[in-house]
């Protein structure tokens, strides 16, 4: 097959467009190597010029094009070093309804001479239209010169788009066989002025290809934008309410580790902090003092190894001297907020300013888990522990776009409604409202006035305190009621003196200490803890809501992007849903396709088994499709797998819903031609035998007659008829077998695998021979 | 200071066995009548009474007069001085234990009712065995009789009345009434009440009253002596 250029001559720009088309559809795979180039349709002399032709025979003269020919077998090999290369240049000039000025069929030979020495043009002549009187001017430049009038061999009258019909089998077989080296050994040159010729062809439905990739395009699209039932959405909004407390119980616990970083003893419970306790020894010992037994349960002794006496002495030690802080606290405490408040914002990254990594490994898990809505593949990335498996084994959640979307709305929605934190330390359990703010100022303003509750508590226990007496004060004021008390016992009981004055002093000495004991071992012990509770509580409230605050932020900033992804499966969703509708009448087309005579010399064929098939292994071939599917077999579709690496919900720059709808679709097209079994197993003779006027051989019949030489000729030479069909097809009692097959018909080999082609032809001597 | 007086006083003069009570106790005034010494009864005890009032009175007023003078606070420098015993706060501003610190004081109270009760209940008594009673027999019961009969001669009620008035009444008043009230006297003079428990009730008052009083004003001067210091700590800010 020789790269070839057809040069179009026409008034009727619409007609000329159509025979391109249809010539570029049949043959595709020589288009797209770029072995045919198109010029015109021309009309006047002046729009065509050598250098065009020139210029577009250079592009054939490309040696990546031959190399690519040679590749594909459509050449045997390159030409030898020296010798110029060949190419066909096919001017077809339709004359058959307005008339246009002659063409100008010099400009092959004009634009012969600069390419003398790298190529040879082999022109050749397509006149559709009546013969030229006079004679043309460098008729004999081409060869073969062929005639195609409305007007058949017998006088009959043929339709114009018969005739079109019929140059573009003769322009498919000028092209993509070896019809014209047939031709020639059946046609002398030197005696022949025109060859008259008809075609017809049998061949696929020329949509077919077109309506299968719409067909498969709707399989593939049909479970993504498949819709939601309510009862679906309502068990996703329950399960993604479940999902979003498991979020915000993950945050907390990711919180508590920053607290514990920071100094403090947590203990959590799902949405709860039951405990929160200060451990920081220095800060304790700049609030506090010594003894703090309002703040913690523990006895002192487990902790600093003291042995009771020693933590009765610290306690004593407590009581007589209230412990009162210094003014450095609320600068202590506005370092330990920051301190704590950076830590959290460590844990959540630094603002908007990008996450620390086990944040992002924290939105990546919900983001990989809502994935799974598009994708059940992506489920094994999750680990273990975090992997909701009942939302995938019994009576598994509908995937798809809509519940994709369905899910993350509803995910939204949980995580936008509700509190982060609860307070379970205190006596009621009370949902944490998150500080309004976590500035510098905001904390060097906490700081103070933390500080300055602890003062106030810790005053409140030092006034109190100051009013207590010590045991030496007690005894002075009892020495006076010893002696009262002796001599009052005596008149009552007339004891002797004696007896009676140490009796009186033992009681008084065990009233004195037990009053003692009571007022400060127990009462004052319990206010001393009661404000230093108060006061710790204070601190724990400050950093629960700090707590709260940062977890609020990390909320937002999960919601904002979970918002971002929402606009961008929506958008996907809209552009798959449209396209989706729009493969409705391409699939109907499809299923209403027959095979049928389309004109006089061209018979639609429709194997409707066949393309069953092909449909169904190119939807199969476009779930496998190796460029999207990679190595994550994993992924259930190749489609998912592509929407999941290039829009939802790993990318951070997302591919735009055109584009990845383009893509299918090229993929599709791709698939459909390239994967799926066409053209091999999809022959138009295979097909014909389902058709009861072609079956058993009457197609040759049919074709035979329907390639009925279009053109009155002056001086009849040679009849000759040339069939050009797949070998295998010529073969056995449908081929050249069948009694409808003539034995003086000639076959030329072919590229059009799933056609079949007859060309009948008339020589037309030379005048005077 | 009052009540470390009072405790002063208490060893010095109530102390059992070692005080100077008994021995003061046991000289009442005596007056020469005839060449012979009669003691007047109690004035033993209150002799005790005086001076260890006396003694308490002179000391605190002295140590307080001095303490005004030098503007000299003794606990404040006791204070400053042993800050470990917190000797204001911990003994004078104290108010708690309650009961124990107010215990002497209570007992006091007590003791002085007992002792006013034990005096009025004798001259109660007195007065009714010696003037009321004997009155009423020997006075006021003729009188009655002879002026029932001048007024309602012949009478038969009125010997009747006057037969009781003058028989078992007059009998009951001299027999019974009379022999109860002896008895009751001879009881409560019986019940013997130091005079001791008087005194150091009296002088435990009366030094709670001026501890008190003391207490509110070494607790002013405090008070003041913080404000003078805040006072020159601070910077004065001149505006120019």
């Amino acid at each position: 097959m020789l790269p070839t250029l057809v040069v179009l001559w026409s008034r009727d720009q619409q007609a000329m467009m159509g025979l391109r088309a249809g010539v570029q559809r049949r043959l595709a795979p020589l288009a797209e190597v770029g072995a045919l180039e198109w010029m015109g349709p021309f009309s006047s002399d002046k729009e065509i010029t050598p250098e065009e032709m020139v210029e577009a025979c250079e592009t054939l003269l490309s040696l990546d094009l031959w190399q690519r020919l040679v590749a594909r077998g459509y050449q045997p090999g390159l030409p030898r070093p020296g010798s110029p290369v060949d190419l066909q240049v096919v001017f077809l000039v339709d004359r058959m309804e307005a008339e246009s000025e002659s063409p100008p069929l010099e400009v092959v030979q004009e634009a012969q001479k600069p390419l003398a020495r790298r190529a040879r043009l082999a022109p050749i002549l397509v006149w559709l239209g009546s013969k030229p009187e006079p004679a043309l001017q460098n008729l004999n430049a081409y060869w073969p010169r062929i005639r195609m009038e409305p007007v058949a061999a017998s006088g009959f009258r043929v339709d114009r788009q018969q005739v079109l019909a019929a140059a573009e089998h003769l322009l498919i077989a000028l092209v993509g066989s070896d019809f014209v080296r047939t031709l020639n050994s059946i046609v002398k040159k030197s005696d022949t002025e025109w060859i008259v010729l008809g075609a017809s062809a049998l061949m696929l439905h020329p949509r077919i290809e077109e309506w299968l990739q719409e067909a498969v395009l709707r399989e593939t699209l049909a479970p993504l934008v498949a819709p939601l039932r309510e009862p679906e959405i309502d068990r996703i909004e329950k399960e993604m309410s479940a999902r979003a407390r498991r979020v915000r119980e993950s945050l907390l616990e990711e919180a508590s580790a920053a607290l514990k970083e920071s100094g403090w003893e947590v203990e959590v419970e799902h949405l709860s902090i039951r405990k929160c306790v200060l451990q920081k020894p220095d800060l304790l010992e700049a609030l506090f003092g010594a003894y703090r037994g309002g703040i913690t349960s523990e006895r002192l002794s487990w902790r600093d190894g003291k042995s009771w006496p020693q933590q009765l002495l610290v306690l004593i030690s407590a009581l007589a001297e209230p412990f009162f802080p210094d003014q450095t606290i609320g600068e202590k405490l506005y370092h330990h907020y920051k301190e704590l408040s950076e830590k959290l914002e460590q844990w959540i990254g630094e603002k908007w300013r990008g996450l620390a990594p086990r944040t992002r490994e924290e939105y990546q898990d919900i983001a990989v888990l809502l994935g799974a809505f598009l994708d059940r593949g992506l489920v094994a990335q999750i680990s273990p522990e975090k992997r909701p498996s009942w939302w995938f084994t019994e009576r598994p959640l509908p995937t798809g776009l809509p519940a994709t979307i369905a899910a993350l709305l509803a995910l939204q929605k949980h995580l936008c409604e509700g509190d982060d934190l609860e307070d379970a330390c205190g006596p009621a359990r009370e949902f944490v409202r998150p500080a309004p703010l976590n500035d510098d100022a905001y904390l060097r303003a906490a700081g103070d006035t933390d500080a300055q509750i602890v003062r106030e508590n810790l005053l409140r226990y030092a006034h109190f305190a100051r009013s207590l007496a010590s045991p030496w004060g007690v005894l002075l004021y009892l020495i006076p009621a010893w002696l009262l008390g002796t001599f009052l016992i005596q008149i009552l009981v007339h004891w002797e003196l004696a007896p009676t004055f140490l009796v009186t002093g033992l009681a008084l000495f065990l009233i004195g200490t037990a009053e003692l004991a009571y007022w400060w071992l127990w009462k004052a012990r319990a206010l001393l803890k009661a404000v230093q509770k108060n006061a710790h509580r204070a601190l724990v409230s400050r950093v629960m809501t700090l707590t709260a605050r940062a977890i609020q932020d990390y909320r937002y900033w999960m919601l904002s992007h979970l918002r971002e992804a929402e606009f961008v499966l929506e958008d996907l969703y809209k552009s798959f849903l449209q396209r989706y509708a729009a493969t409705e009448e391409a699939s109907q087309a499809l299923k209403e396709a027959r095979s049928q005579e389309v004109n006089g010399c061209t018979y639609l064929l429709v194997h409707k088994e066949e393309i069953r098939r092909w449909k169904e292994e190119a939807v199969k071939a476009l779930q496998e499709y190796p460029d999207w599917k990679g190595e994550s077999d994993r992924f259930e579709s190749a489609l998912t797998a592509r929407i999941v690496a290039k829009v939802w919900p790993l990318p951070e720059q997302p591919l735009p819903s055109q584009a990845m709808l383009e893509e299918l679709e090229s993929a599709c097209a791709r698939v459909v031609r390239e994967h799926a079994p066409h053209p091999d197993r999809y022959k138009a003779g295979v097909a014909a035998e389902e058709v009861d006027p072609l079956k058993e051989g009457k197609r040759w019949h049919w074709l035979w007659q329907r390639a009925y030489p279009l053109g009155v000729v002056e001086s009849q030479g040679t009849e000759f008829t040339i069939v050009m069909a797949p070998e295998e097809m010529l073969s056995g009692p449908t081929g050249r077998g069948s009694s409808y097959w003539q034995s003086n018909w000639r076959t030329a080999l072919t590229l059009q695998g799933q056609e079949e082609m007859c060309i009948r032809g008339v020589v037309e001597r030379k005048r005077g021979e | 200071m009052a009540w470390l007086y009072l405790l002063l006083v208490l060893l010095v003069f109530y102390t059992p066995i070692v005080g100077l009570g008994p021995s003061l106790l046991q000289k009442d005034f005596e007056i020469t009548i005839s060449g012979v010494f009669l003691p007047i009864p109690f004035t033993g005890s209150l002799r005790l009474l005086a001076y260890s009032l006396l003694a308490w009175w002179v000391l605190w007023r002295i140590t307080r007069w001095i303490e005004r003078q030098a503007e000299f606070d003794i606990f404040y420098w006791l204070d400053q001085k042993l800050p470990a015993l917190h000797l204001r706060e911990r003994w004078i501003y104290a108010t708690l234990p309650a009961f124990s610190i107010q215990l002497a004081v209570r007992l006091a109270k007590i003791g002085m009712v007992i002792s006013l009760g034990k005096v009025l209940g004798v001259l109660l008594l007195g007065i009714l065995l010696a003037v009321i009673v004997p009155q009423l027999i020997y006075a006021v019961l003729p009188g009655m009789i002879e002026s029932l009969l001048a007024r309602f001669p012949g009478a038969g009620w009125v010997e009747t009345l006057v037969g009781w008035l003058s028989g078992p009444l007059r009998e009951w008043l001299a027999g019974s009434v009379m022999n109860w009230l002896r008895d009751a006297l001879d009881n409560l003079l019986e019940f013997r009440l130091p005079a001791s428990l008087l005194a150091i009730s009296i002088l435990t008052l009366w030094t709670n009253q001026a501890y008190q009083q003391e207490r509110a004003e070494r607790y002013r001067s405090d008070v003041e002596r913080v404000l003078q210091k805040h006072k020159l700590s601070q910077v004065d800010i001149k505006v120019q």
